[in-house]
């Protein structure tokens, strides 16, 4: 029988989609099956969790709204956005930024100072991911020496059933092109996930994070001294199970099932 | 050892855009004056040799087809040998050089500097084809380089972008790749050592140390995209010169 390797799992990363939901381009997307009950049994149990997305193309609100629509009741700040990371971290630095970042997610910034920027903040753009703004972030890192910030550093996500391109490989574009490594806020940072854990109150050893990205959720979970849970729906392919890099602690079929591991050891 | 012959890069080192910069007639001239074997080694890829010879000469250039090495006509040699059926990341002014190259149910993947490609739509379909197998030429895998209104961010960025998100590598054809040196020294005079050629550019690290690295001299020009510091940054440039008349004064007066 599959089991979690490891202590009594206290509390929960989660990631959203590709776990939760499926995405799709004109709607709210589809809850996947099982994860709406899922949630609700790990709550009646007493069990802890938290959302990790890197989801940056609305802004927090709108995406809580959307989860309501499809059935879920977690409460909005339960939910960790990289937006929310990063302007975390500009604040601390006094950093101004130049944002190349989805239109709808550009009011969770109103709160920072964008004249004369000195940073520059790429987020999950695009359509707006053309030549020519990709070519002012560019000048701005390489010219004015601007700090560079990546929401999460994904290399793709599935909507309406096709792989699509994330932010990474356009910060991969820009940290090349201006000899700069970028500052990534979210998934897969460390520091992203400690957040997470200080969120929940627990030690890395209490928790599990479940993902279907093996590199941003698995990984990126493991490095911070947490068990990564690889689902096989979402982005996921399975070319993932036999990785170079990542041995997930866990490969289960849905998010549904993992409830059921972690109830049945109660 | 004495120099015999020049491979002289093109965009930064004798135009920018559709002008030549200072000095460069003058530097031809002397070189052509004295016989010396010269041949222009250029990565630019965003339009064919047809076109580019067009905008030298409206320049004021004299040149012919023959003086021109391009990187684009190597990717094409490499796609004919290996028998790749490529999807083209080229600019329209590009593509009459990849004429006869079969490209239906693509099994590869061609990128050169496209700007009107580089958006996430087109992006995305690359990275499609990578995910599920096809490989990844480059043309070249430049950072940036200069435009008539500044810097402007170059093919090897959106290389990277297509490589990071596929997990691949992309076999990359134009300078800085020690093959690519080979071939152009062949294509210049094939009795030529790599030793007595002097590779000259404005790109410290694809054109001047990817020629020492193919065993040829290199000189870093402090025209085009050159940044102040960059002959200390990353490696030893053998030369390093104001601009290409500096460089044919040079070459000109150890003969």
């Amino acid at each position: 029988m599959t089991e979690i390797p490891g202590d009594p799992v206290k509390g929960i990363l989660c990631d959203i989609t590709g776990v939760l939901k499926e995405s799709a381009i004109a709607s709210d997307g589809v809850a996947i099956q099982g994860s709406i009950e899922g949630l609700a049994r790990l709550e009646a149990a007493g069990i802890k969790i938290k959302f990790v997305t890197n989801e940056s193309q609305i802004t927090r609100k709108e995406l809580h709204a959307k989860l309501h629509r499809l059935g879920f009741s977690m409460p909005e700040d339960s939910i960790m956005p990289p937006a929310f990371a990063a302007i975390e971290f500009m604040k601390q630095k006094n950093l101004r930024p130049h944002l190349l970042v989805h239109p709808n997610v550009l009011s969770d910034f109103d709160c920072l100072d964008k004249e004369k920027p000195n940073c520059v903040v790429l987020g999950d753009a695009v359509d707006l991911f053309t030549y020519e703004n990709l070519n002012t972030a560019f000048r701005l890192v390489k010219e004015q020496n601007c700090e560079l910030i990546s929401l999460g550093k994904g290399k793709y996500y599935r909507e309406d059933g096709n792989l699509t391109l994330d932010v990474g490989p356009f910060t991969a574009a820009v940290e090349f092109a201006a000899d700069k490594q970028a500052v990534v806020c979210g998934k897969p940072d460390a520091a992203f996930f400690q957040a997470g854990l200080n969120s929940l109150g627990l030690e890395a050893k209490d928790v599990v994070m479940v993902g279907d990205d093996i590199v941003s959720d698995v990984g990126g979970a493991q490095k911070a001294g947490i068990r990564g849970v690889l689902v096989r729906t979402g982005k996921y392919t399975s070319t993932d199970e036999n990785h170079p890099a990542v041995k997930p602690d866990l490969i289960v079929d849905n998010f549904k099932s993992l409830v059921d591991l972690i109830l049945s050891k109660l | 050892m004495k120099i015999r012959a020049v491979m002289i890069d093109l965009s930064g080192t004798v135009h920018v855009g559709d002008t030549l910069l200072p000095g460069v007639m003058n530097a031809i001239t002397k070189l052509k004056e004295r016989k010396v074997p010269l041949k222009y080694v250029t990565n630019t890829s965003k339009e064919s040799r047809r076109s580019l010879l067009n905008r030298l000469t409206s320049a004021g250039l004299k040149v012919d087809k023959e003086d021109i090495f391009t990187s684009l006509s190597a990717a094409k040699t490499h796609v004919m040998q290996n028998k790749l059926r490529p999807l083209l990341l080229l600019e329209k002014e590009a593509l009459e050089d990849f004429d006869g190259v079969l490209t239906e149910d693509p099994n590869s993947v061609v990128v050169g500097l496209s700007p009107s490609q580089f958006h996430y739509g087109r992006l995305t379909e690359a990275f499609n084809l990578l995910k599920s197998g096809a490989n990844l030429v480059a043309i070249n895998k430049s950072r940036y380089y200069k435009r008539e209104d500044g810097l402007a961010i170059g093919t090897g960025a959106f290389v990277s972008a297509l490589e990071y998100a596929a997990d691949t590598e992309a076999h990359v054809v134009g300078k800085p790749s020690v093959h690519f040196f080979h071939l152009a020294l062949k294509d210049l005079d094939p009795s030529l050592m790599a030793a007595e050629t002097l590779m000259v550019g404005d790109d410290v690290r694809d054109d001047v140390l990817g020629a020492q690295q193919a065993g040829l001299q290199g000189a870093l020009v402090k025209t085009g995209k050159y940044q102040d510091g960059d002959e200390k940054r990353f490696g030893d440039p053998n030369y390093v010169f104001d601009n290409l008349e500096e460089v044919a004064d040079f070459v000109i007066n150890q003969q």
